[in-house]
């Protein structure tokens, strides 16, 4: 992934949300799809995308279906009820931590 | 860029070396194999693999540490579900069934004319079930996946096949096993109690292995 620490943290919320999104991907298609939403940016490297996605599909926000494509097994990843309801939480918690952060660090005035 | 028969053998029987779980292959390779198409046309084969490799898992030795992650994934979700696979058959509406089972078991043990003997056949058999489901999901690997390759969830199911025979297999050993009095009159409640354990045990281990085919389509 980018050697950005915050982006790192946010990996599980970035997969739920593009999942809400798209519905069903599989593995390389997340990598391209970051990479195109943020310009060539972001890339998710180090081996960090199949972890994160299997241990949110361990936690039961993702489940996974296979289809035989070019004579290969291809694995994708859809959002589970309770995944569903965990992109709703994951981004409310990002929000919130980008508003604490702007305050912080003096990039807007404190909301009152 | 489109590999030659020769170099996907090459590609298969690096990551064959490389990796020990089915599972773990069968994602990078697509991953890698889909991420080829994309390389230019300019560059090797040799060069595109490693390109993929180095910017999308790290390093080439990075690729243990992936499928270490894929293998705990894997692992954890089928003992979510195994548990979830349980917790049903206590939880509106498996419940019901479950109620209505205790009390047919209760009612068949109680009045039917079986020896000891062959309740305890019935409880063996019950211990025996969950390695009959590990033969069936080794038999069914080979069969509909066409592999013999290793499985991230092996070790689980071997756990899972292991335990009953364990628990099952003191008592029969120790406990009056050569009069049987366990399994005597007087003795229903519990009977049915380890029978219908017994019972739920292996209905979501048969579970969990019906849903490791359930989207497993063959090549």
């Amino acid at each position: 992934m980018s050697t950005n620490p915050l982006l790192k943290g946010s990996l599980q919320t970035i997969i739920l949300k593009l999942l809400e999104d798209n519905d069903e991907m599989y593995g390389y298609e997340i990598t391209q799809k970051v990479k195109e939403v943020s310009d060539g940016e972001v890339m998710l490297t180090e081996g960090a995308l199949y972890p994160a996605l299997h241990k949110l599909e361990a936690d039961g926000f993702l489940e996974t279906f296979t289809q035989i494509v070019d004579n290969r097994v291809r694995k994708y990843y859809r959002l589970t009820e309770r995944g569903g309801k965990e992109v709703t939480s994951k981004l409310t918690e990002a929000r919130a931590f980008i508003d604490q952060l702007q305050t912080l660090l003096n990039l807007k005035p404190a909301a009152k | 860029m489109k590999p030659t028969d020769e170099q996907l053998k090459t590609l298969q029987d690096y990551l064959h070396e490389t990796l020990v779980y089915r599972e773990a292959y069968e994602e990078i390779y697509d991953h890698i194999l889909t991420a080829l198409e994309d390389q230019p046309g300019n560059i090797s084969y040799q060069d595109a693999i490693n390109n993929i490799i180095r910017n999308d898992f790290g390093d080439p030795k990075n690729l243990l540490k992936v499928e270490k992650g894929i293998k705990e994934g894997l692992v954890n979700d089928a003992i979510r579900k195994y548990f979830a696979y349980l917790k049903s058959y206590f939880t509106f509406p498996g419940i019901f069934y479950t109620i209505t089972g205790v009390m047919a078991s209760y009612y068949f043990f109680s009045y039917s004319a079986f020896s000891p003997g062959i309740i305890f056949w019935i409880f063996a058999f019950l211990v025996i079930a969950p390695s009959v489901i590990w033969l069936m999901r080794l038999y069914n690997t080979g069969y509909i996946l066409d592999t013999t390759r290793k499985s991230a969830r092996d070790k689980l199911f071997e756990t899972f096949t292991g335990v009953p025979i364990r628990i099952g297999l003191i008592p029969m050993a120790f406990i009056n096993l050569t009069d049987y009095k366990i399994w005597q009159e007087n003795n229903y409640y519990f009977i049915t109690l380890f029978f219908v354990i017994g019972v739920v045990y292996n209905l979501a281990l048969y579970r969990l292995y019906k849903d490791e085919f359930n989207n497993a389509p063959a090549i």
